[in-house]
């Protein structure tokens, strides 16, 4: 029980961390799911899988882009969430086969919108920040506009910490409780879903960010150009 | 303007190391009245402690803390300008109003500047290179996603901040002169090209697993898919819909098969 609280509070810790890369500091983009999952891998000793479900989730969460004033869906805490809740899987419950971590991915995708309320709420936040920073404005007092930035990181360090840890232990206990259900027909569902379902959706999220319909139809070639040599190495 | 006159050269390296040092929290405490208001009045501020003292300090930080919206990696191009309207201002060359008026004017088009070159063309390119690399067994990828990715991201807020202090206004039509725009445009020919080539790989995966159907459909069934979700996503379906209705007619059709017609 000790190790897996301290699993747990590992991944809530780096989920906040990259959390903060997100919006509220750096932007160095090692929160997109690609870095993210493919960390949280090399931590857990799932290098190769964390590569693997990373490269998934970049494509499904790929049009998640914060332009202007927008907030988009919090792609970081639904990808830590599902990539965590897999791996302690494997350290705590029983072997990761394909059919637990797709349906790892069908069970956190939602929480992406989760995510994103919670950004709107700690935005709605910041703005008693901001009416702070006309007081400290007043008086000259920069010391104080420091530490309201200072307050700001860390609000959104443990809001996503705390968020991730209760999403995590939920999708864990929900993982093993299903796992003990899945029949052969449940396995080949999530197997088809896998293979087909979910990389070519995230192809098309990811193609459908290109703003030139050209664009479109270079990936076409491209992709029977490819899938042809594949094939003729293959055969050969 | 007491107490604020003759601040030529007040400004060092050091100060603006500080400054664009400062510039990466610039939408810590982002909201939605003032947007990135706190973050660029926290940036500011070792400059404007340099040029200011008393209630010039306190009139130059309001100046600040008004609404303020950019791209945060272009931030460090207005900031450096900003700050060199300031010193005009301490040196009594400028009017006050002319910063605010800089910054109001030249977020937006930077903004869509940003946006147009990193978030809709730099970030899905070098992440699709990365998907393709980490398919195709280059476990190095992400790090080269970060170091593709953070070299521009990089380069530009520190070419931003000390050339924008450098040349004031005429940052913008020297970040204009980079041609962002136009090498977004190229990029996404090429991100267009890694997916296409991550698709095949994931078609070759298909038909190379236990879930193969017959030979050579998987490319075929995967392409349709894929264009079937495009034209939903074109809709302005969601993603987290399409993958619920897609799984659940997965479902359907394979619990459908597998009594129809059982392997014996």
């Amino acid at each position: 029980m000790v190790d897996f609280s301290l699993d747990l509070a590992l991944v809530a810790g780096v989920s906040g961390l990259l959390s903060l890369d997100r919006r509220a500091a750096f932007q160095f983009m090692a929160s997109q799911p690609l870095v993210a999952v493919s960390l949280l891998g090399f931590i857990f000793n799932e290098t190769a899988l964390g590569l693997m479900l990373g490269a998934y989730l970049q494509l499904l969460w790929m049009s998640c882009v914060l332009f202007g004033s927008n907030v988009p869906r919090n792609d970081t805490l639904a990808s830590v969430t599902i990539a965590g809740a897999v791996f302690l899987y494997g350290r705590h419950v029983g072997e990761i086969d394909p059919a637990i971590w797709c349906l790892a991915i069908l069970i956190g995708a939602p929480i992406c919108i989760a995510g994103q309320w919670l950004d709107i709420k700690l935005d709605h936040l910041n703005l008693g920040l901001a009416t702070q920073a006309d007081e400290a404005a007043q008086t000259g007092d920069t010391r104080k506009i420091a530490f309201l930035i200072f307050l700001a990181l860390i609000r959104t360090f443990f809001a996503n910490s705390s968020a991730t840890a209760v999403f995590t232990a939920s999708m864990l206990y929900l993982l093993t409780g299903l796992q003990g259900v899945l029949t052969a027909n449940w396995t080949d569902v999530l197997g088809v879903i896998g293979l087909y379902l979910i990389p070519s959706l995230g192809i098309a999220v990811a193609l459908s960010m290109l703003r030139h319909r050209r664009g479109i139809v270079l990936a076409s070639i491209t992709f029977a150009v490819v899938a042809a040599i594949l094939t003729q190495g293959y055969s050969a | 303007m007491t107490g604020s006159q003759n601040k030529a050269n007040a400004i060092s390296s050091w100060i603006l190391f500080r400054v664009l040092w400062r510039s990466f929290f610039i939408q810590a405490a982002s909201n939605f009245e003032r947007m990135q208001n706190v973050g660029v009045c926290f940036c500011m501020t070792p400059a404007l402690r340099a040029l200011y003292s008393g209630d010039d300090l306190n009139n130059a930080l309001k100046r600040h803390l008004q609404f303020f919206n950019t791209h945060p990696y272009m931030s460090g191009a207005l900031i450096g300008a900003s700050i060199r309207i300031e010193e005009d201002i301490a040196n009594g060359i400028r009017h006050p109003d002319d910063v605010c008026n800089f910054k109001r004017y030249m977020m937006g088009p930077m903004a869509a500047i940003g946006d147009s070159f990193f978030w809709a063309s730099l970030r899905p390119f070098a992440a699709a290179w990365a998907v393709m690399g980490v398919l195709s067994g280059i476990l190095w990828a992400p790090i080269g996603f970060l170091v593709l990715f953070n070299l521009c991201h990089l380069g530009l807020r520190t070419f931003g901040l000390f050339y924008g202090y450098r040349d004031g206004e005429q940052i913008c039509e020297r970040i204009h002169r980079l041609g962002l725009v136009r090498i977004a445009d190229r990029t996404h020919y090429l991100a267009a090209l890694f997916l296409g080539a991550t698709a095949a790989i994931f078609a070759d995966r298909a038909m190379h697993s236990q879930f193969k159907l017959a030979d050579g459909v998987e490319p075929f069934l995967l392409f349709s898919m894929m264009l079937i979700f495009l034209l939903g996503l074109k809709r302005s379906l969601s993603m987290v819909s399409l993958l619920y209705i897609a799984a659940f007619g997965t479902a359907s059709l394979v619990m459908f098969l597998n009594s129809a017609f059982p392997i014996m």
